[in-house]
């Protein structure tokens, strides 16, 4: 299974929780949800700290005669 | 001669109109007077200088030109038509312009309300933009100050992002097909969530380029939502009135896109707060529930530390009262065993008495003519038996003594058995 993006696991984490609220669950599944949950979240914290802007620049053959269609300069990446 | 009915004659004037192509597009520079405004808003009035003058309409939404009044020097761009009820021909006017404004923003006057009644500035096919974009495309200049700036904010704000960015340049000949070339390539890639459109602050020449057709038609014809971020807050291009969002500069238009990781830190921070206390507090009361049932559970056994005394105390009890009920059974077994002695018939014989069977039949002989003269007999005596055999034989009397037989030859004795 591909990686969840980091919207899949809010919405996700953002359904348990409202799951939690409205209640009427067994034990069991009350658990389940945490767990999931709490691994959910920590995904979502890693999604959101380990990331880094990744710029890539489209070639067209509209551009390919025009001098200012170069390559983004190192000084413009983050 | 042929004579015509006159509608037949302004519905064929108006038919002349129309097909001339000057007068369907037509610019005219004159003074206005008679002025009137209708209740629905529409603007009556009359085009004129020296040597003539032209009836004009303009329908418009309320609020429109209110700028405009007698004796204003205007342009005024429109179609020439003939009103067949009242068979005046009139200009309906598009555009109004003070006269003196440049060609160019006339041009760009002109395109707008065409761009308009075709409907392509429609508040209602305006797109949300997506929550959380995971490929964000960039048209613009790869060497501007505007990529520059939204590359830097993107970092800083939603790095998870990935910028794609499709160069083009954004002023000058051919800048506005190059825009329109970048939208249609990112639309063609079919997994971009969401595109800048941008150029940093500039003349209005040096804007023109969003102000073109193609741009504001390849905004328009975009399947992604499409943000704009044009020049300076108080430039509005065509191209943002097309745009899904407008966003007063690149910055704003890279804010625009994505949320914030520091709020959505704050946001995961928080559900997680909340997913840790609801199911602390959900076990909890699962536990309060157990420890009910646990006690209900206790209260409705019986009480087993108390029966259980009741059974130590039975057992501790049940030895003397077996034992005692045993002496007393014993003991009066005894007595029976010795009352029963006490009426054996053994007891007779120690006195001397003895009992007399039949020897062929054991049979007990209590009278005389049970047995014959000569019949072996046996004799039981209190420690034993012997055998013998009747000798003479008495007739029994009737006085009650005892008769015994008579000679018995004792023939030997036997052991009481």
């Amino acid at each position: 299974m591909a990686e969840q993006t980091f919207e899949q696991c809010f919405q996700r984490l953002e359904q348990i929780v409202l799951a939690l609220q409205q209640g009427g669950l067994t034990l069991e599944e009350s658990l389940a949800l945490f767990e999931e949950g709490m691994g959910l979240a920590g995904k979502c914290s890693g999604h959101l700290t380990a990331a880094e802007l990744k710029v890539t620049q489209l070639r067209s053959a509209f551009l390919e005669d025009m001098p200012s269609g170069a390559d983004l300069s190192a000084d413009m990446l983050p | 001669m042929q004579i015509y009915p006159v509608a037949q004659v302004v519905h064929y004037l108006k038919g002349v109109l129309e097909c001339d192509g000057l007068l369907r597009d037509l610019w005219v520079s004159g003074e206005v007077s008679n002025l009137s405004r209708s209740m629905a808003g529409h603007l009556y009035f009359t085009i004129k200088d020296r040597e003539g003058q032209l009836r004009c309409v303009f329908f418009s939404e309320c609020g429109q030109l209110i700028w405009l009044n007698n004796g204003a020097a205007v342009v005024a761009h429109g179609r020439v038509s003939l009103y067949e009820a009242q068979g005046n021909l009139q200009l309906y006017v598009d555009v109004v312009q003070p006269e003196g404004t440049g060609v160019l923003y006339l041009q760009l006057e002109e395109l707008r309300a065409r761009l308009e009644r075709e409907g392509l500035f429609e508040e209602s096919r305006k797109r949300r933009l997506p929550s959380f974009p995971c490929r964000i495309g960039v048209v613009t200049s790869p060497t501007g100050a505007a990529l520059r700036d939204i590359v830097k904010v993107l970092s800083k704000r939603y790095p998870m992002a990935e910028l794609i960015v499709a160069p083009t340049q954004v002023q000058g000949e051919g800048a506005s097909q190059g825009i329109a070339e970048g939208l249609r390539l990112l639309n063609c890639l079919g997994d971009i969530d969401v595109i800048i459109v941008a150029r940093g602050g500039g003349s209005l020449e040096e804007l023109w380029a969003f102000n073109e057709e193609p741009v504001v038609r390849a905004i328009h014809a975009s399947h992604v939502p499409v943000v704009t971020g044009v020049g300076h807050e108080t430039d509005v291009t065509l191209a943002d009135l097309a745009a899904d969002f407008r966003a007063p500069t690149p910055s704003a238009a890279a804010m625009a896109v994505a949320p914030d990781v520091v709020d959505l830190a704050r946001r995961v921070a928080s559900l997680r707060q909340d997913l840790l206390l609801r199911t602390m507090a959900f076990v909890s009361r699962k536990g309060e529930s157990l420890e009910h049932v646990v006690k209900d559970m206790h209260r409705s056994l019986p009480d087993i530390a108390a029966r259980r005394q009741r059974v130590d105390d039975l057992s501790r009890s049940l030895l003397p009262t077996f034992q005692s009920l045993w002496r007393l059974k014993s003991e009066r077994l005894r007595a029976c065993a010795l009352q029963l002695e006490s009426l054996s018939p053994l007891q007779t014989l120690q006195r001397g008495y003895a009992i007399v069977r039949r020897d062929r039949d054991g049979q007990l002989v209590s009278r005389v003519e049970q047995v014959a003269a000569g019949e072996a007999i046996r004799v039981q005596v209190s420690d034993g038996t012997f055998g013998g055999r009747v000798g003479g034989k008495a007739a029994g009397r009737r006085d009650g003594k005892t008769v015994v037989a008579d000679s018995l030859g004792v023939q030997g004795v036997l052991p009481l058995g």
